[in-house]
């Protein structure tokens, strides 16, 4: 609905899946296999092996799922950052997760899948992430501008103990005005139409948005990761 | 003291009463002390033998008599006028040594006298021509003689006038050198004046205070204490001054009232200790005794003799004899610190009174001793103030015990009301729980769970279509997603239940072939909106824009929030057939405007000429 058509692409994107559900996985295989953009790599269905896999193996893109049998993909994403910065991640969330999805995009994450969203806009949805486009939900955007609020709101100077406040994010005032509308409810096209800028910009805007919390966030994630209890804290 | 200790043969005594009585032995033994017996020594001294002789009409005392004299023993019925010669030598000065004066000492005389030395008059004391006078003669005499006066052999002539039973006489003399005596005076004006004036400013004392206390406290304790002890200090008045106010028998008219007041104000305070429960027949036995005195001294009086009163005395105190034993018994039934103390003081008043009874009507050697009733009546004097003491300490004690069991009950109604708060918070959480368990049910029910079982009818009839079927799944997904949407909803944020439906609606909307206008300004937080207001709303809206879907046969959907003044006006209008009331949207919109009531909303449906208009007004603050 919000996405553009796929840019055309010489090689297929390689994307890698992580999924322990094996009916899901079965239909995202589907869904990869179907679409012409993406080729499927690997498929696992528990962290360690995706993880040793990507150590030996390039990806452009991996989609994963969080809560694993073996781990949280929180810790594959912060891993992936370091042995394959170019591979984007997509996490595959549940319906109502907000904070879990928003930990994964301060983590290096560039978008996210509900694990009801349809096979056929599944591919689409993947394949549009290499062309610059960041699945968002509203729910998601207005986490996202109240977590830009807090830091606003945190109090100047050295934070107390245990209370470390998210450090700033460097928003232009473009990026703040697309994440408002789109907390409002209103499509890229309308943004685009609104803003007078094209879609592709606004989707762009949304890109840029991730990488900007992910880049300032990155110790902020991982305190937010440990606060929600979903990794262990990286040893130095 | 323990019960256990100062048990003995006559049985256990009880410990207040073996404290009060070492007291008691403690203060007579202190008194016997300052008043012990002073002898002088060196060339002083005592002179026992006198040669009386009648001056007035004949008391049948004439001749040699021994002193001391004791007149209304010795001469009973009789008044008169008498003159007593002793003898006494002085021994020779050795050669050189210097003049040294001398005394003479006399404890107790009366009633008027006039004392001379070798027929040189030295000191008087009363009215001798009249009698009856008001000399009251307490003081003990003490004159001192020019040495030029001596002689080797010396007569003190001492003159008195006896009265009709007034206790007149002369007590042993005695004569020496001023030195060796000064002892001896002292210790006559200590028993017989000092002590006697220290009693009348305790007593007086205590009455005060007594009548403040009951001024204060109505306590009818203090009352008979205060007239008790004002009444026993004025009986000793007569020890300031030895010129009293009144003659003879005035005096000991007012002398004896004083007493039968202070008899009369010690049963009622003995009364009063045992909370007015004496028997009646001892109530009345006292009364009359006090009643009868009057009248015995006025027999007395008009009969020219002392028996009747002497009488009276008598089986007054047989009474209080019986009265203090009887006293004795009950405090040891019901005891009680008070009740010993005043009983103990009862009992040595009576025995005093007993003593001087006795020494003054039949012991004529005794006549010298001072009277002990004025001592022993201090004692009640000082149980009154232990009394009071121990009220004071029983009050504050009260005082602290019902500070404490305040404090105690306190701490309980707190610990009382904390529990029960804890019990209303769980209950309120129980309820809360349970209120949202409900909820949660009643959307799973009414939202995903009735498109789910619309959904397998359709199977089970075989007649559905595929994308039928799917649209019904897709609805119960939709359904699924708001719900837990809802849930995550910040409170009163209208922007997010809004862009919450679209974002899960906008593929339905879509293909249903409706065009989506949004217009949705940024709305201001309704802070009043809760998770479950939240909720309505969402409904409120989800079934206006399945409406539209369903029924409507419109192109346009236009959905409209603004905000105006602070209120939120939700508009959702389409331009499809309208919507007849009657029909079946009739059910739903009640059910919209119900819930819109709910929250504090209002729904409008206002008419237009084609398509609906739905119109949620929400308050800035709930009504």
């Amino acid at each position: 609905m919000n996405t553009p058509p796929s840019p055309v692409h010489a090689e297929p994107w390689r994307v890698v899946l992580l999924e322990d559900d094996e009916r899901l996985r079965g239909y995202f295989e589907r869904s990869i296999c179907d679409h012409p953009a993406l080729a499927l790599q690997a498929s696992f269905s528990r962290l360690r092996d995706a993880q040793s896999w990507l150590e030996t193996h390039p990806a452009d893109i991996l989609l994963t799922d969080l809560a694993l049998p073996d781990g949280h993909g929180l810790e594959l994403i912060y891993r992936l950052r370091r042995l394959q910065p170019a591979c984007e991640v997509l996490v595959i969330s549940v319906l109502g997760d907000e904070d879990t999805v928003l930990a994964c995009v301060e983590a290096g994450a560039v978008g996210y899948i509900h694990k009801d969203a349809a096979p056929a806009d599944m591919g689409r949805t993947i394949a549009d992430v290499k062309g610059g486009a960041s699945p968002i939900s509203p729910m998601l955007a207005r986490r996202l501008l109240e977590r830009l609020r807090q830091v606003d709101l945190a109090p100047e100077g050295r934070p107390g103990p245990g209370t470390a406040p998210p450090p700033p994010v460097p928003l232009t005032p473009r990026e703040h005005d697309v994440l408002r509308l789109i907390a409002r409810g209103y499509t890229y096209a309308e943004i685009a139409e609104q803003e007078g800028i094209t879609r592709h910009t606004v989707q762009m805007h949304i890109k840029n948005l991730y990488g900007k919390l992910s880049v300032h966030s990155r110790g902020q994630a991982v305190y937010e990761a440990s606060r929600l209890g979903l990794v262990e804290p990286p040893r130095p | 003291m323990s019960d256990r200790t100062a048990s003995g043969a006559s049985g256990p005594i009880p410990g207040p009463a073996a404290v009060l009585l070492m007291a008691a032995i403690l203060l007579v033994a202190a008194l016997a002390w300052l008043a012990r017996p002073v002898t002088p020594g060196g060339d002083a001294q005592r002179l026992v033998r006198a040669e009386l002789v009648d001056r007035g009409p004949p008391s049948g005392l004439a001749g040699a008599r021994n002193l001391p004299l004791h007149w209304d023993l010795q001469a009973p019925g009789k008044s008169g006028v008498a003159e007593l010669r002793l003898r006494f030598d002085r021994p020779a000065r050795a050669e050189g040594t210097p003049p040294e004066p001398w005394a003479v000492v006399v404890p107790r005389l009366g009633n008027a006298w006039t004392i001379d030395i070798n027929g040189h008059p030295l000191a008087s004391g009363g009215e001798l021509e009249r009698a009856n006078d008001a000399w009251a003669a307490r003081r003990p005499v003490w004159v001192v003689v020019p040495d030029f006066l001596l002689q080797p052999d010396n007569e003190l002539r001492v003159r008195l006038r006896a009265d009709l039973g007034r206790r007149a006489g002369l007590s042993a003399v005695w004569v020496g050198p001023a030195a060796e005596l000064q002892a001896l005076w002292q210790r006559e004006e200590w028993v017989r004046i000092t002590l006697p004036q220290a009693v009348t400013v305790l007593s007086l004392l205590v009455a005060g205070l007594s009548a403040l206390l009951w001024l204060q406290q109505r306590d009818s304790l203090y009352a008979w204490a205060a007239v008790g002890e004002t009444a026993w200090g004025l009986r000793l008045i007569d020890t300031w001054w030895e010129q009293t106010w009144l003659d003879w028998p005035g005096a000991v008219a007012l002398t004896l009232v004083l007493f039968w007041v202070w008899t009369a104000a010690l049963y009622r305070m003995i009364a009063s200790l045992w909370d007015n429960q004496r028997p009646r027949s001892e109530a009345r036995a006292v009364a009359a005794v006090v009643l009868a005195g009057p009248l015995l001294l006025a027999v007395s009086w008009v009969a020219g003799r002392s028996q009747p009163l002497v009488l009276w005395m008598l089986a007054s105190l047989t009474l209080w004899m019986v009265l203090a034993a009887r006293l004795w018994w009950d405090c040891r039934r019901q005891p009680s610190w008070p009740r010993w103390l005043v009983t103990l003081a009862l009992t040595l008043c009576v025995a005093a009174i007993t003593r001087d009874l006795v020494a003054g009507r039949s012991m004529v050697e005794l006549y010298e001793e001072s009277a002990w009733n004025k001592y022993a009546g201090v004692t009640l004097a000082l149980a009154v103030l232990v009394i009071v003491s121990l009220r004071f300490k029983q009050a504050r004690e009260q005082l602290v015990q019902l500070n404490h069991s305040i404090g105690e009950r306190l701490a309980a109604r707190e610990a009382e009301l904390n529990q029960r708060h804890a019990e209303l918070t769980a209950l309120a959480q129980a309820k809360a729980a349970a209120e949202e368990r409900s909820r949660i049910l009643r959307d799973m029910h009414d939202g995903a769970g009735a498109h789910l079982i619309a959904a397998i009818k359709q199977v089970e009839s075989g007649q559905a279509q595929r994308g039928e079927l799917l649209g019904t799944l897709q609805e119960s997904l939709d359904q699924l997603r708001l719900s837990i949407d809802a849930m995550n909803l910040p409170p009163g944020d209208v922007n997010a239940l809004l862009s919450s439906l679209r974002y899960r609606l906008g593929r339905r909307i879509e293909a249903a072939g409706l065009r989506l206008q949004w217009r949705v300004e940024e709305l201001p937080l309704l802070v009043y909106l809760q998770a479950a207001d939240m909720r309505h709303l969402q409904f409120i809206l989800l079934e206006a824009i399945s409406n539209v879907i369903q029924h409507a046969r419109a192109s346009r959907l236009t959905v409209r929030a603004t905000a105006d003044n602070g209120d939120v006006l939700l508009e959702l209008e389409d331009d499809g057939c309208g919507s007849d009331p009657t029909s079946t949207g009739g059910n739903g919109r009640r059910s919209m405007t119900e819930r819109a009531a709910l929250v504090g909303a209002r729904c409008e449906y206002p008419p237009r000429e084609n398509g609906t208009l739905v119109r949620l007004i929400l308050p800035r603050v709930r009504p």
